[in-house]
């Protein structure tokens, strides 16, 4: 290993509320492989949508549907665009999953699900992207679980005007652009380890709804940042929630090893 | 929510509608458990390439209502840390806390860090709002570790306007506990209903029923009517001008 993982045999979770804070260990090959170049950290990315064609004079609707499992996603994504290894745009019309598949070692983003919907991804690896690992924008029924979103880390090509700071983070659940509007969206059972700025930055659910899957049982821990640190979870109020202008709440959440916040909340702004 | 070993502990900053100065907004904690330090440590071997974060550890710093919050992926460095809030406070905050658990706090880290349960939000210099505790449990916590408040910072003074008198905030705190267990270390003024407040000079330590603690740079009473009292300038200029007339009858 290149750095310092923490282990011991025994399993410390029952000192600490049931969680295992031993180092993840995982496999990221698979026999099934997606294999992108890398050439000027400019990989493959492999893209679902829905598109319209022209057959003659005759208008057809194509309706993008992508079941992927078991694969392992290598080299893709492209450098200091949104095009990540795994990107759903505009694919409103089919539904897709993307199960026990890991994405690995790409430039720019692992998964980015944008103006999309009926998505399940499930039992994943995403590991080392920069600067977002998993982002969801304009989504509409997504469920996110039992994934592990590792090693999210600065970009190092990130040039903008003085004291301007790239956007980061593993899971970015309808925040990257303010005033985002998702519905739908279930994250539950995820750990994201080793990330710059946040390891969920997410919308939180009705208050005392303790049935919610909305955001549930995530784990973030080793969260640091460039600029003072990082938070282990970031959440706000869910904007397509009238009620949340008054309560919203967030349950169930574990994080250690931030340098800053376990948790931050920012209310309406 | 499980929390450990964590540098800053829980922060909000919780966006307020309508009038920003004094409607009640509330923040409510329940069943969190706060813990100290993890077996991972902080700086394993920084020789080659690892990280290696000495800082003094806080499982919780009292938040604050303001009329904004940061933006979700902030981008202008002086955002950071998330819980500046570059705003005046509400006066209306109120932070209340259920059933928490503090877990393993030593005073200081292996580095010789603080390693603390209570800490001050060292951006807050204006008001900071009461940070109520009932039924809350301390287990195996050093008395030492329970708090390292601050004093107000030299630099918030105006001096053109008020001298070396700085924004009070961080003498004006008030952590009040109603319910409490203790466990595994239990001191003897370990009781069911106590309150910190902060070591200011010219309050505490004329309040009967408190007394100092050095290691928390604040005082520990067990005075249950203790509260803050506050009272707000209607002036069209309150917020600039210098001085205000008050009257207490």
């Amino acid at each position: 290993m290149n750095h310092y993982h923490w282990g011991q045999a025994a399993d410390p979770s029952p000192d600490f509320n049931g969680i295992d804070i031993r180092g993840e260990v995982v496999l990221l090959t698979r026999s099934v492989k997606i294999v992108g170049e890398d050439v000027e950290s400019w990989g493959g990315h492999v893209l679902t949508g829905d598109t319209v064609e022209l057959e003659g004079t005759e208008v057809k609707m194509r309706t993008g549907h992508m079941i992927l499992d078991h694969v392992e996603v290598h080299n893709n994504s492209q450098i200091d665009t949104m095009n990540s290894a795994i990107r759903f745009e505009n694919a409103m019309g089919g539904y897709s999953s993307v199960t026990n598949c890991t994405l690995h070692n790409g430039y720019g983003w692992g998964i980015n699900v944008v103006s999309s919907a009926n998505i399940y991804l499930a039992d994943n690896i995403v590991y080392n992207f920069r600067p977002i690992g998993v982002a969801f924008n304009t989504a509409k029924n997504v469920t996110f679980h039992d994934n592990i979103v590792a090693h999210i880390t600065e970009r190092l090509t990130f040039t903008a005007v003085d004291n301007m700071v790239d956007k980061r983070g593993a899971v970015a659940v309808c925040s990257y652009f303010e005033k985002d509007s998702c519905t739908d969206i279930n994250v539950y059972n995820n750990i994201a380890a080793g990330i710059a700025y946040a390891g969920f930055v997410t919308q939180g659910h009705d208050c005392g709804d303790s049935t919610s899957m909305k955001f549930k049982n995530n784990t973030a821990h080793t969260i640091d940042g460039d600029v003072e640190g990082g938070v282990g979870g970031y959440v706000f109020p869910d904007n397509a929630k009238s009620s949340h202008s008054t309560c919203f709440e967030a349950a169930n959440f574990t994080t250690y090893k931030s340098t800053q916040q376990g948790v931050y909340g920012r209310g309406i702004s | 929510m499980t929390m450990a070993d964590n540098i800053a502990g829980f922060g909000y900053a919780a966006g307020v509608p309508g009038d920003v100065r004094s409607d009640t907004n509330i923040i409510e904690m329940e069943n969190i458990h706060f813990y100290g330090e993890t077996p991972i440590p902080d700086c394993p071997d920084s020789r080659n390439g690892d990280f290696c974060i000495m800082e003094d550890k806080y499982a919780y710093f009292p938040g604050m209502h303001t009329p904004n919050g940061d933006a979700m992926h902030c981008t202008g460095e002086s955002k950071f840390p998330l819980y500046n809030h570059h705003a005046n406070p509400t006066m209306g905050g109120k932070t209340v806390n259920y059933k928490n658990k503090f877990i393993n706090f030593n005073a200081t880290t292996p580095y010789g860090k603080n390693n603390m349960v209570f800490g001050s939000n060292k951006f807050g210099s204006d008001y900071t709002e009461m940070q109520e505790f009932f039924d809350c449990e301390f287990i195996n916590v050093e008395n030492a570790a329970i708090a390292t408040l601050s004093d107000p910072t030299p630099g918030w003074a105006n001096k053109k306007d008020c001298g070396s008198f700085p924004c009070t905030a961080p003498w004006n705190i008030l952590f009040t506990f109603q319910g409490t267990k203790w466990e595994k270390i239990v001191e003897t003024d370990a009781q069911r209903d106590w309150q910190i407040i902060a070591n200011n000079p010219g309050f505490s330590p004329y309040v009967n029923g408190c007394s100092l603690k050095k290691n928390w740079n604040g005082y520990q009473c067990f005075v249950d009517t203790m509260s803050i009292l506050m009272f707000e300038n209607d002036d069209w200029d309150a917020i600039d001008r210098t001085l205000a007339p008050i009257y207490v009858k």
